[in-house]
């Protein structure tokens, strides 16, 4: 039997195209793709026709919703598909709608979670997260509307769901620590198989309830699915079933025949190179009931998937390498060939001078995972220093007035790419997607030929205009740079100790007066500035101290001087007495 | 010499400008009281003297900042003092390899001490021309990347003229506020021509800056 497939952004309405086609077929219903069809959930929902479903990938959504009658809303993983629209009013509207349905959703923010208004029918929340705030309420009912709540799980909410009447049935949902669960005046037949843990008030309430800590894998990144050992487990109506193993319905959002089937991906991926040929990988454990493994998935030519790192030539074990224990944590990649990859040489584009300083650029090479300087007086390759992933570099601590020829060399690592998926233990063995992407790099590097040589000659700029220094001569002489710490320090204590007072300003236009010539037979003599830069030392250390001491700190250093001060004159007055008393005995 | 043409070309405009404002003021009414302080914020391009500046610093001028206070003696005679502040970046010279090279970073603050005759007859009176002058201590900096700092100061002297715009007539009504409030009688808009000379071993560190202004009398 032929059938209509409507597509993605369709305007014209698909049942006013069944009805005027008078052929016998079968209007399919559409799957609207945000975003890959629509940028935003809400302009799907407005093209959407009744029997339509808009499939919402995965992401943090920042809008509040209004549903439609007869469409579907469902997100693609109920933990990772996150309503956040931040805003003080509804996150999703139901206004005198029927049948609408949200799905496979996780709902953080607004003052309510899901507003269900008056002379709404049919409406359906099913395998949501509702996590709004302890401020603010989860599900809303008005009185006279018809909802069904099924296989939700509120966590920290204000009031998990209120509602007046019997028309809003509540099942198979989790309610844990909310202010309260449920508080409304239905029969306690409308509201079933539910489990109920740490809710201040209305803890447990209806039929077939039961008690329990669902046991959340991981509430800080929202994995509510259960851990083993909970009584949530296989606790939802007796005759419902779980999409994911076919047993009896599980309460919350990760059971019943709507719920998604994928395990949460792994976290804290991480790996490190063990020697040449292996690599080492950890990430915390997922402790789902239901995960049984993860597959360790590589590749070393390039990062994203597939990764298909045996049959590149990457090394010997199969990709992905199932981990199966479940509880397993780590995995080594043994007996891994990383490739050699020689790259090209690059071309160096420029050396420029300047005081002690070689500025270098050159040309990017595609597949260089880094770059070595090679640098000489005589040859090249005197010297070298790897710079890292740049196509520039300052090769400072050079001579002045020394001709230095210098050249670069492209590096290659080979990089290993490493991701995870996780896997359960039923008989579809439902997998994740894949984890974040771990690189590690791994086997010597590859160097490439040498660049051009290009030679530079470093010199002391000549600023314009040229003018005299008046600065702190002797200890730049001393020191070598006016911008060596200990000159920047002498400085500082001047500009905020000396100059401030008069007699302090007295000894620095004495100091200005007479230190040119001091400084510059300092300057020509070496040992001298040795000598001048250790008398100079307590001078600097004082500063520092009267800088960069609290008041309180420079308070217990001056008491702790007096102290010792003290001691030694109390030494010197007592080594003295008994010459003094000996005398007066004699 | 361009210089002093300039001045006199700026100063026969201001006495006639100083005219017609005076003239236009005598049917205002009189205030009865006079400012005594006066506080300016300015700000314009400098034009060093210096001849091969745009080969250094790519251009033939850079931005200038100023701030002023003064006293006035009699009405038209007012003492003050200002800091502006000068800054570009360029280049060094590598006498070596004979090209320019390196990073320098230029700062010029010149602070003056000035004497200003203002020709102000009535406190409304549109527009006031002056013309002053006095010394002039620069400071200057260069800041050489990978390399000492060079700074040090010289002294000199300086001339400025400009015209002033009382733009309490525009909004009399605020001003009477203003002044009420805060003290403020008059505020000005103005623009100024001012021109410092400081040598150092020869090197003229001076110039001339075109400035705009906000005047605020006390």
């Amino acid at each position: 039997m032929p059938h209509i497939q409507l597509t993605g952004q369709v305007n014209a309405p698909a049942w006013l195209t069944c009805a005027t086609l008078l052929l016998p077929v079968v209007c399919q219903a559409d799957e609207l793709n945000v975003p890959g069809d629509f940028d935003t959930i809400q302009a799907a929902i407005n093209a959407a026709q009744p029997n339509d479903v808009v499939m919402v990938e995965t992401g943090t959504w920042n809008e509040s919703l209004t549903l439609a009658s007869d469409v579907t809303v469902r997100g693609r993983e109920a933990a990772r598909t996150i309503l956040d629209p931040g805003i003080d009013a509804a996150a999703v509207s139901i206004d005198a709608k029927a049948n609408a349905t949200l799905r496979n959703f996780t709902i953080v923010s607004g003052s309510t979670g899901v507003s269900v208004s008056t002379n709404s029918s049919g409406a359906k929340l099913l395998n949501n997260i509702f996590n709004v705030g302890v401020l603010n309420d989860a599900v809303t009912v008005d009185a006279g509307s018809s909802v069904e709540i099924t296989n939700n799980t509120f966590w920290q909410n204000n009031l998990a769901v209120t509602s007046v009447d019997n028309l809003v049935k509540v099942k198979n949902n989790i309610f844990s620590n909310n202010g309260t669960a449920i508080a409304d005046s239905a029969d306690d037949e409308f509201i079933s198989w539910n489990c109920f843990f740490a809710n201040t008030t209305a803890n447990v309430k209806g039929n077939n309830s039961t008690d329990a800590d669902p046991l959340f894998v991981n509430t800080a990144i929202r994995d509510f699915h259960l851990k083993a050992g909970t009584d949530c487990i296989d606790a939802g109506d007796l005759n419902e079933t779980d999409v994911i193993d076919g047993s009896r319905a599980d309460t919350g959002a990760y059971g019943g025949g709507t719920a998604d089937v994928f395990p949460y991906p792994a976290q804290n991926v991480s790996a490190a190179a063990n020697g040449a040929d292996s690599i080492t990988a950890n990430w915390a454990a997922n402790l789902a009931y239901l995960v049984a493994g993860y597959d360790v998935y590589y590749d070393c030519d390039r990062s994203g998937s597939p990764y298909d790192g045996q049959t590149n030539g990457c090394g010997a074990p199969t990709s992905p390498t199932a981990v199966s224990p479940g509880s397993s944590t780590t995995f080594t990649l043994s007996g891994l060939t990383p490739p050699v990859i020689i790259p090209d040489a690059p071309v160096l584009l420029q050396a420029v001078p300047s005081n002690q300083t070689l500025s270098l650029a050159w040309t990017a090479v595609a597949g260089a995972t880094g770059y070595r300087v090679l640098y000489g007086v005589n040859a090249a390759d005197e010297n070298s220093i790897d710079v890292g992933n740049v196509t520039s570099y300052e090769l400072r601590g050079l001579q002045n007035g020394v001709t230095y020829l210098v050249a670069v060399q492209a590096l290659n690592q080979p990089t290993y790419y490493i991701a995870l998926k996780v896997y359960d233990s039923t008989g579809n063995r439902h997998e994740s997607v894949f984890s974040t992407e771990t690189a590690t790099p791994l086997g010597p590097e590859n160097a490439s030929a040498m660049s051009n040589i290009v030679s530079g000659l470093p010199e002391e700029v000549v600023p314009f205009p040229i003018l005299p220094n008046e600065g702190c001569f002797i200890a730049t002489a001393a020191y070598g740079a006016d911008y060596a710490p200990e000159v920047t320090i002498l400085r500082a204590f001047r500009d905020r100790f000396l100059l401030h007072s008069t007699p302090g300003r007295a000894l620095v236009n004495a100091y200005y007066a007479t230190s040119p010539p001091i400084a510059d037979f300092i300057a020509a003599r070496p040992v001298l500035k040795a000598g001048v830069r250790v008398a100079l030392l307590p001078l600097v250390v004082l500063a520092v101290f009267l800088l960069e001491a609290t008041a309180w700190q420079q308070l217990l250093v001056t008491a702790l001087c007096m102290v010792l001060l003290a001691c030694v004159v109390r030494r010197r007055i007592f080594r003295c007495a008994p010459v003094i008393t000996g005398q007066a005995h004699d | 010499m361009i210089r002093v043409r300039m001045l006199a070309a700026w100063s026969c405009a201001l006495v006639m400008l100083s005219a017609v404002g005076a003239a236009f003021a005598q049917d205002q009414v009189a205030r009865p009281d006079r400012p005594h302080w006066s506080l300016e914020i300015k700000g314009g391009r400098f034009f060093p003297d210096l001849d091969n500046w745009k080969e250094f610093y790519g251009n033939d001028s850079t931005t200038q900042l100023g701030l002023g206070f003064g006293y006035k003696v009699l009405r038209q005679l007012e003492v003050g003092a200002e800091a502006s502040f000068i800054r570009d970046k360029g280049v060094g010279f590598l006498p070596l390899n004979q090209m320019p090279g390196g990073e320098v970073t230029w700062t010029l603050v010149p602070v003056d001490v000035f004497v200003l005759f203002r020709g102000v007859f009535n406190e409304n009176q549109w527009v006031v021309p002056y013309i002053g002058g006095g010394w002039t201590r620069a400071f200057y900096k260069q800041e050489i990347k990978n390399q000492e700092d060079v700074e040090g100061k010289t002294d000199g002297y300086n001339a400025r003229l400009g015209i002033q715009l009382l733009i309490d007539n525009m909004v009399p009504g605020e001003a009477n506020s203003a002044e009420s409030r805060v003290g403020l009688d008059n505020t000005y808009l103005y623009l100024e021509a001012k021109t410092f000379s400081a040598k150092k071993n020869d090197v003229e560190l001076g110039g001339t800056s075109y400035l705009l202004g906000i005047l605020l009398e006390f």
